[in-house]
């Protein structure tokens, strides 16, 4: 160690290195074996079902426990805890017939016991709209032999496959059964599930976490043998530095030069998805004002040139927004006025509604009939926001409308957002809570109907009591084309009246080491209950896109 | 130095003076393609929604310029006055302000601006109050001792003898004597407030329609690969040197007048 180094050394001492590194990334070897399978942590809460925080929590706590029903890449539910279900007639009632021999992670039997007990737990505790899979309409659920369960809703609801079995995690009667503030039991002794993987370490305020595979794991030992969840900052950048092996861009999109050195390399894969974020421009219809005159909002419809923030911001990697909220494309998609970029109609949609434009005023705002000028004012998160901001008081400027934008942490976001207590605001939907937009369109009720209550964002004063009708109905037509026909109303509707507009669906990529795995998928309509994002476990557990049969290495 | 550091701020100055001549486009106005490169259209390229870069900086300046100013002269003007009330008071005056300056000297400055600006809420003047409330205890205290000083001094034990008030007191004896010392403090707090204001913009706590140099430099390190290509170079290099040069140049001013303001100057 004595000696001191020269140029030279360090040079050939470089060299070696890069060799040593390069050497084994070269040539066709076949892949190493898997073994562990990194992936971005950080803290979204205890991975306990009543801990969580929002959609990453959920699936932190999601390789711990297991649901009735799994989806795959196919988007068909398949059996997990449950092997088989039957519908009664009147759709009200489920059976379902558990795995026999199932274990959670004590050793301790899965039983029909469990999962009456966990719809019961489950409906007698006050839960927030951050945990993301609740039972939510289950009247009851009663154990009718060992393993045989049934569940009854007040209401037939054709949601409740993936919302509630393919979402809601089981939970053991012996451990929970004695607790009485669940979101406060915070001991590692409680995560007992029965899910592919055990906690073997984790640290909470870093969102860090080693799992192990339960290897006595219902459909066998799982293809992923451990899974370690980074907390990283940045994660493409984590990705190339070789600290984790998957790195999901962020939200609100990025363009295609930025994955552009990663396309280019075959040490790793991409898969996209688009339609599983959006960002709603939400008008609040109870404060009164220009926002209330639905002149107003397609006269901001037709000046928001939605085609130009996909270009200008994302190089064209998303799609613009459909004033029928969900994507186009999406399998219930309906054909809705486009509102395509017209600022000469808005402008004259502005004139009608009494909104004038001073003569030789220039780039002032135009005046409403008690004189004052048109402002918009437009609460917006802190992270994705300025760049559209910019594109958005441009397009408004240009028709005589002035926003207003302030910016804010995406708590206070969405604590304003429910209060209501702004103009308008631009969200980032589903974002914490809620399904995405091209999960089930059941998104439309829950974001749109006046009759839900609580939620984290959706409509603001917007009532139209043909759409409360038709969403109420939706949810219990189990024939897909009346659903379908149901749908295509309610989406007229909202296209109709635009109470929220989104803006655009950004394409959000996951760039994936091959190495350490290769076949994680988007799930179609999303996973547990709508969840965007790859790390639906089923990928991890078996191995594979489809089906139960767990591949070998 | 004191020259040097005067040009570079007056240089400054001036840039934010004749914003409205100098720039070429609106700061705001879509003017181009976005992430153009330089060219002759656009000297420093576009960002991401095809904003004039050159232009936001020019416009920044002013933004930069305002802030430094007023956050500086706030936080001097309470500091003044309070370390000279404390200093000439004495007895319960002076036990009060300090312990309450103590207090805030106490505090950690960077934390208790992101929460004031978050609760709130971002906006030039929140900016301008939360720079001030951080600066004012320190001036406070370098005011008080120098007042403490100034009023054992026999001239003004005199003039207070013929019944001179607190008010002749500070304008006449007082306020000489810790000119430069606030001069410089003012300097500081200035080139202080250039890079806060930067922070809280780079923390994305500020005003989003305001255009400074650190809401373009948080713009640009947000964007997603901006190290991939040449961007960085015209995108964060330009308003990340502008800072600098600004802070440098308030700094240069500050040694500059160090001499002048520091008693011990000579002798040390």
């Amino acid at each position: 160690m004595g000696r001191r180094m020269t140029r030279r050394t360090f040079v050939r001492g470089s060299a070696a290195t890069a060799l040593a590194v390069a050497l084994p990334s070269c040539g066709g070897s076949p892949p190493a074996p898997p073994g562990t399978v990194r992936v971005a942590g950080g803290f979204f809460g205890f991975p306990s079902p009543f801990a969580y925080i929002a959609g990453p929590g959920y699936v932190q706590m999601s390789f711990l426990y297991d649901t009735l029903l799994c989806k795959d890449a196919s988007g068909r539910l398949l059996p997990w805890l449950a092997q088989s279900f039957e519908r009664s007639a009147d759709g009200l009632t489920y059976t379902f017939a558990l795995r026999e021999r199932v274990r959670w992670h004590d050793g301790r039997p899965l039983t029909a016991q469990d999962v009456a007990f966990t719809f019961e737990y489950f409906a007698a505790q006050s839960l927030g709209p951050l945990l993301v899979a609740q039972p939510f309409g289950v009247k009851e659920a009663r154990a009718t032999a060992a393993h045989t369960v049934e569940i009854e809703l007040r209401t037939p609801a054709v949601t409740f496959l993936h919302a509630v079995a393919g979402a809601v995690p089981i939970i053991p009667r012996h451990i929970w059964s004695t607790i009485r503030d669940p979101p406060q039991a915070q001991e590692r002794a409680v995560l007992v599930g029965s899910g592919p993987y055990r906690l073997k370490s984790f640290s909470l305020g870093e969102g860090s976490a080693l799992l192990e595979p339960n290897d006595d794991f219902f459909l066998g030992a799982p293809f992923v043998r451990r899974l370690e969840l980074r907390p990283v900052d940045d994660e493409l950048t984590a990705l190339r530095a070789g600290e984790i092996d998957l790195a999901s861009t962020p939200v609100e999109g990025v363009r295609p030069q930025a994955l552009a050195p990663l396309r280019a390399d075959d040490t790793y894969g991409i898969v996209e998805e688009t339609g599983s974020w959006t960002f709603p421009l939400i008008f609040n219809l109870a404060r009164g004002g220009a926002p209330a005159d639905v002149r107003f909002r397609r006269a901001c419809a037709l000046a928001i040139d939605r085609r130009a923030i996909v270009q200008r911001l994302l190089g064209g990697a998303g799609a613009p927004g459909n004033p029928g909220f969900l994507p186009l494309g999406h399998p219930f998609a309906a054909a809705v006025e486009q509102y395509r970029f017209d600022p000469a109609a808005a402008n004259r949609l502005l004139d009608d509604a009494g909104y004038r434009r001073a003569a030789g005023a220039g780039d002032a705002p135009r005046r409403g009939p008690d004189g004052a000028p048109l402002r918009l004012q437009l609460l917006a998160g802190n992270a994705p926001a300025p760049p559209v901001l910019d594109l958005l008081r441009a397009d408004l400027k240009d028709v005589g409308v002035q926003l207003r934008p302030q910016t804010v942490d995406l708590p206070t976001l969405f604590g304003r957002t429910q209060r209501g207590a702004d103009d308008s605001a631009l969200t980032l939907y589903p974002g914490p809570g809620g399904t995405a937009p091209n999960a089930d369109p059941d998104a439309l009720r829950t974001f749109f109907s006046s009759r839900i209550e609580g939620r984290l964002q959706g409509a603001q004063g917007w009532h139209d009591a043909e759409f409360d009708r038709l969403a109420a109905r939706q949810l219990v037509t189990a024939d897909t084309d009346a659903r379908r026909r149901l749908l295509a109303r309610m989406q007229q509707i909202v296209a109709r009246d635009v109470p929220a507009l989104a803006l655009y669906y950004p394409t959000v990529s996951h760039v994936f080491r091959r190495r350490a795995f290769d076949r994680w998928y988007v799930t179609p309509g999303g996973f547990a209950g709508g969840l965007p994002g790859v790390l639906n476990k089923h990928a991890l557990v078996t191995g594979t896109r489809t089906g139960l049969r767990i591949r070998r290495a | 130095m004191l020259t040097v550091g005067i040009a570079i701020v007056a240089g400054v100055a001036l840039v934010a003076l004749l914003a409205p001549v100098l720039a070429p486009y609106d700061p705001r106005a879509l003017a181009g393609p976005s992430l153009a490169s330089p060219s002759a259209r656009h000297l420093l390229g576009t960002n991401d929604a095809g904003q004039d870069i050159l232009s936001q900086l020019i416009w920044g300046a002013r933004s930069s310029t305002i802030v430094a100013g007023l956050a500086a002269s706030l936080a001097v003007a309470i500091g003044a006055f309070v370390g000279a009330a404390a200093g000439l008071a004495r007895g319960a005056v002076d036990v009060v302000a300090m312990r309450i300056t103590d207090v805030a000297l106490a505090l950690p400055a960077l934390p208790l601006m992101i929460l004031v600006v978050a609760l709130a809420g971002p906006s030039r003047t929140t900016v301008i109050l939360v720079i001030a409330l951080a600066g004012w205890p320190s001036i406070a205290r370098v005011v008080r001792s120098q007042a403490l000083t100034v009023g054992r001094r026999g001239y003004v034990q005199a003039a207070r003898g013929f019944g001179a008030g607190p008010l002749y007191l500070i304008r006449r004896h007082l306020l000489p004597s810790v000119g430069p010392l606030v001069t410089a403090n003012f300097v500081y707090w200035a080139a202080t407030a250039v890079v806060l204001q930067a922070g809280l913009a780079f923390l994305g706590l500020s005003d989003p329609t305001e255009i400074s140099w650190g809401a373009v430099l948080n713009r640009a390190l947000e964007h997603q690969g901006v190290y991939l290509t040449s961007q960085w170079t015209w995108w964060v290099l330009p308003p990340g040197l502008a800072i600098t040069l600004a802070a440098v140049g308030l700094a240069f001013i500050g040694y500059g007048l160090e001499p002048r303001s520091n008693p011990r100057w000579e002798r040390t």
